[in-house]
């Protein structure tokens, strides 16, 4: 089977292409005043990191790093128990309700923001079925909800995978050697779910820390995040005098965020076999 | 059942099933709200004003008269449909022999593919998105249908890769060269041999390119440019006018979350039939 | 597995040959539900074309769009200031008006071509709509309309505390309301004025930063007033009218405002640019102007039409529909430096960004 290796190299070379060079351009845009559209020689710039002196940069940095982390703890809290709760329920019912799990996401991510835009109205048609009124468009708990709501799933499905190939035995053992439920879970079962936990905490975490389209909408635009700053500088101001080399250093920012999540992810799982 | 033990007394088996009802309450309560503005007989649906199923008619049946919006709406949807299934069917093939490359590695080198491969499954879409928009706009390659097209491709590998890896891995290689041994060339043990072993997971890292690309946004925004729109990005103009949304918008997300509930009730069924059979 | 990729190939194939047609293809780049869609149908119709239409959010936006070389757009419709912007920047090319037959029997009003020709956009733009800023408000509570009309622009940034309250998310339309707020000019580039209209947008602590979304959420009563265009309320206020639903919302132009022209350009490096000139032709047919002028609810900049359209015929007579009633005073906006442009651009991101 080793003649069969050579099939790997063509991918070597498309992560290459499409890694490793846009990162690198990412790099070279962030520190420089390169212009996207109108390539020509450039100079080294390190002017660009003024832009994390601008206050509304820093409450953006640290309103995405703040909800993304309650996002991801509550996720987390809430998340565990019921994939723990779905290994113990006989096969078929596990089935239904993984299943019944996935079906929301099957719904465009963009109309469920919808969906909670209506439901977070003072004046919609969620409070005129249900009677009630949530009116909270326009704060952070409106952002934090709806990305909960959005993410939520991806902590569950890695922790069941984890838990539900769990080896009975070691429960057992554990038992056998006098240990007691609690004991059973801090000793054996959780250290050994670590895997899905990391997994699911960065599935929440960095989609949460840059999401975009839902803090615009939830929001009303007045709770600004990161991922709504970056969009702006590439898409929206990109036509002003060093925009999008500002929103490149921003970017290498998050990226440094996702490269420590690598990281972490690596010292768990090598192959990422809790990924999907 | 392996962690039933645990859960034995009673009233942490209680709190676990309150937590979980709780948790599909809050996770279907938007599809509840999707399903009734497809239902309602109110154009801006502030109101609830009866029970109708125009709109899924008119979504489905009204070609003679559609309004320009309807026109609009549904080439981003064909444009959704068509880049999925097209990037579906790359990806799968590509993701495919690189897993049966990287599977024939040495453990050290796999390991480092693996981790390579999973830089885009980890990477928030938004760096993804305007990291591809960037080598795009480096090498002169205007925006439209066909960066879509090779970001999606691009994105869906790595779960082909993911899904295809773990089979290969359980494969004996011993009849891999046995097939060899009997006279069959390398593609033909590949495709007699490896491709029937693995094709569960081709078949589920298939499933999952599909629907990470019908339900892409952010990438597809960024790689887009002007002459190319599919569901997510006509929406995203759209909600800056919300009133402006059209109920023919849930009622397309009903009849896809439907054609879900079909194919895997369909899947599953077959499943259970070949399970009684063997 | 073999007859399931079999039929996948099959589907693809056929797909593929339905999606191919090759129709010559114009690039139209303009503002969200801001051109009649089934006038564009009729263009596509009658000259056998089709076209390509990209909603942009804001004039800064389109701004982006037009410089990445990625797409090249044949029509452009952005406001005065920026058209000042980008003929600066050589990103225009002139009109050709020969090729405009409708445009020679078209009078552009008076005041409107006294505004634009002052700052020499003129051989570059064939105007498309032209209006002011103004507050819209709910009529629900009765209260408002005495307040608004009282207070004018401070009702906007003074009341925040008892009344929801949307502003524009556009840095020319916010920083211009704020300084005419504090009664200075709209195009102020003093630093200690900008500064007051930045201390202004940020007490004013308004509950929702949007663009078109803020018609709606005043209208479904969400907000209790906001800052929109004129347009904004007219479109509003005739589908409501054709929708026989009750109308709960007025719209209130303060006596000193903004007044805006959006006009049609065409980009240096614009493919079609004989099509362009065609389909601009088109929408100044006297019939298809005034038929797209209903639509889009903003004052036509042509005469003949406007006279169409305040005629009992359409029955736009309100005070307000006139962007520029005689005798009053408004003000027009103007690129400025790139200077000043940045500095609104970071007033309103610290705007948006205070609590």
């Amino acid at each position: 089977m080793k003649t069969l290796r050579r099939y790997s190299f063509p991918y070597l070379i498309w992560m290459i292409l499409f890694v490793l060079v846009p990162t690198l351009f990412l790099v070279v845009l962030a520190f420089s005043d390169l212009s996207l559209y109108r390539l020509s020689a450039f100079s080294i710039r390190f002017d660009n990191f003024a832009i994390f002196q601008e206050s509304y940069i820093i409450t953006a940095l640290s309103n995405s790093l703040i909800y993304a982390f309650v996002v991801t703890i509550l996720s987390f809290l809430i998340g565990y128990p019921v994939a723990f709760y779905l290994t113990t329920l006989s096969e078929k019912t596990k089935k239904i309700l993984i299943a019944l799990l996935i079906l929301p996401l099957w719904t465009n991510m963009l109309v469920r923001i919808t969906a909670w835009e209506r439901i977070f109205s003072p004046n919609s048609i969620f409070t005129d079925i249900f009677n009630v009124s949530i009116p909270i468009l326009g704060t952070q708990a409106a952002v934090v909800i709806g990305l909960l709501a959005l993410y939520l799933p991806f902590m569950v499905f890695p922790i069941f995978s984890v838990l539900d190939k769990l080896d009975p035995k070691m429960i057992e053992a554990s038992k056998d050697l006098g240990a007691n439920d609690t004991q059973t879970f801090i000793k054996v079962i959780f250290p050994l779910s670590l895997g899905g936990v990391v997994s699911g905490f960065i599935m929440t975490f960095l989609p949460s820390l840059t999401a975009f389209a839902l803090p615009e909408t939830l929001g009303w635009r007045r709770v600004p995040m990161i991922g709504m700053e970056i969009q702006k500088k590439f898409i929206i101001e990109g036509f002003q005098a060093f925009s999008i080399n500002q929103g490149a250093l921003i970017s290498i920012l998050i990226m440094l965020f996702s490269i420590a999540s690598f990281i972490l992810i690596t010292r768990v799982d090598k192959e990422g076999e809790t990924l999907i | 059942m392996i962690n039933s033990r645990l859960m034995k007394k009673k009233s942490r088996q209680g709190a676990g099933l309150l937590l979980t009802i709780l948790l599909f309450a809050f996770l279907y309560l938007p599809i509840i709200i999707i399903f009734i503005i497809s239902i309602n007989n109110s154009t801006r649906g502030y109101r609830f004003e009866g029970l109708t199923l125009k709109w899924y008619s008119e979504l489905l049946f009204n070609f003679k008269t559609p309004s320009s919006d309807l026109v609009i709406f549904r080439e981003a949807i064909f444009n959704t449909i068509w880049v999925a299934l097209r990037s579906t069917i790359i990806a799968t093939v590509l993701g495919t022999i690189f897993a049966i490359g990287i599977n024939a590695l040495d453990k050290k080198r796999r390991v480092r593919m693996m981790v390579l491969n999973n830089i885009p499954v980890v990477n928030p879409d938004i760096v993804t998105g305007i990291s591809l928009m960037v080598v795009f706009t480096l090498i002169s390659f205007s925006l439209g249908e066909t960066t879509v097209l090779i970001a999606h491709v691009f994105f869906s590998i790595p779960y082909v890769v993911l899904s295809v890896v773990p089979k290969l891995k359980r494969l004996d290689p011993n009849m891999y060269e046995a097939a060899l041994d009997l006279g069959c060339s390398r593609l033909c043990a590949i495709w007699k041999v490896i491709i029937p072993n693995i094709s569960t997971g081709i078949i589920g890292g298939a499933l999952i390119a599909f629907t990470m690309s019908i339900d892409d946004f952010v990438i597809s925004y960024f790689t887009s440019g002007i002459d190319f729109e599919n569901v997510s990005i006509w929406l995203y103009t759209k909600m800056k006018n919300p009133q402006n949304l059209n109920p023919t918008l849930y009622a397309y997300n009903v009849l896809i979350i439907l054609i879900t509930i079909g194919v895997i009730l369909f899947i599953s069924l077959k499943r259970d039939r070949k399970e009684k059979q063997k | 597995m073999k007859k399931f990729l079999l039929l996948l190939v099959v589907v693809s194939a056929t797909l593929a040959l339905i999606g191919c047609s090759q129709k010559p293809k114009l690039y139209v780049l303009n503002w969200g539900d801001y051109m009649d869609p089934e006038l564009i149908l009729a263009f596509e119709k009658e000259y056998g074309v089709s076209v390509s239409y990209k909603p942009a959010g804001s004039n800064e936006e389109m701004a982006t769009l037009l410089q990445a070389s990625t797409t090249t757009y044949d029509i452009v419709i952005p406001s005065d200031y920026m058209i000042d912007k980008l003929v600066k920047e050589d990103m225009l090319q002139p009109i050709n008006f020969e090729l405009l037959t409708n445009f020679e029997s078209l009078d552009v009003i008076d005041r409107l071509y006294d505004l634009y020709a002052a700052t020499n956009i003129a051989p570059y733009v064939v105007p498309y709509a032209w209006g002011t800023i103004g507050i819209l408000y709910n009529t629900t509570n009765p209260i408002l309309k005495a307040l608004i009309e009282q207070q004018g622009w401070a009702a906007l940034f003074e009341f925040g505390s008892t009344y929801k309250v949307g502003m524009y998310d556009s840095a020319r339309d916010a920083v211009a309301a704020a300084l005419l707020y504090k009664g200075f000019h709209v195009n102020s580039s003093d630093q200690s004025e900008l500064d007051q209209a930045e201390q202004a947008l940020k007490d004013a602590n308004f509950n929702a930063w949007g663009e078109d979304n803020l018609k709606g959420l005043v209208i479904s009563g969400n907000l209790d007033m906001a800052l929109v265009y004129s347009g904004d309320y007219f479109s509003e206020y005739y589908v409501a009218l054709e929708d026989g639903i009750a109308i709960n919302f007025d719209f209130y132009v303060p006596e000193s405002t903004n007044v805006w022209m959006d006009a049609m350009v065409i980009p240096k490096n614009a493919q079609n640019v004989e099509l362009a000139h065609k389909f601009i032709n088109f929408f100044l047919r006297e019939d298809i102007a005034i038929a797209n002028s209903d639509y889009i609810g903003y004052a036509p900049c042509y005469t003949s039409v406007y006279d169409a359209l305040i005629s009992e015929e359409y029955g736009y007579d309100f005070e307000t529909f006139n962007p520029y009633p005689a005798g009053s005073v408004r003000q027009m906006y103007v690129y400025g430096t790139d200077d000043r442009q940045s500095k609104i651009i970071a007033i309103l991101n610290r705007a948006k960004a205070a609590r």
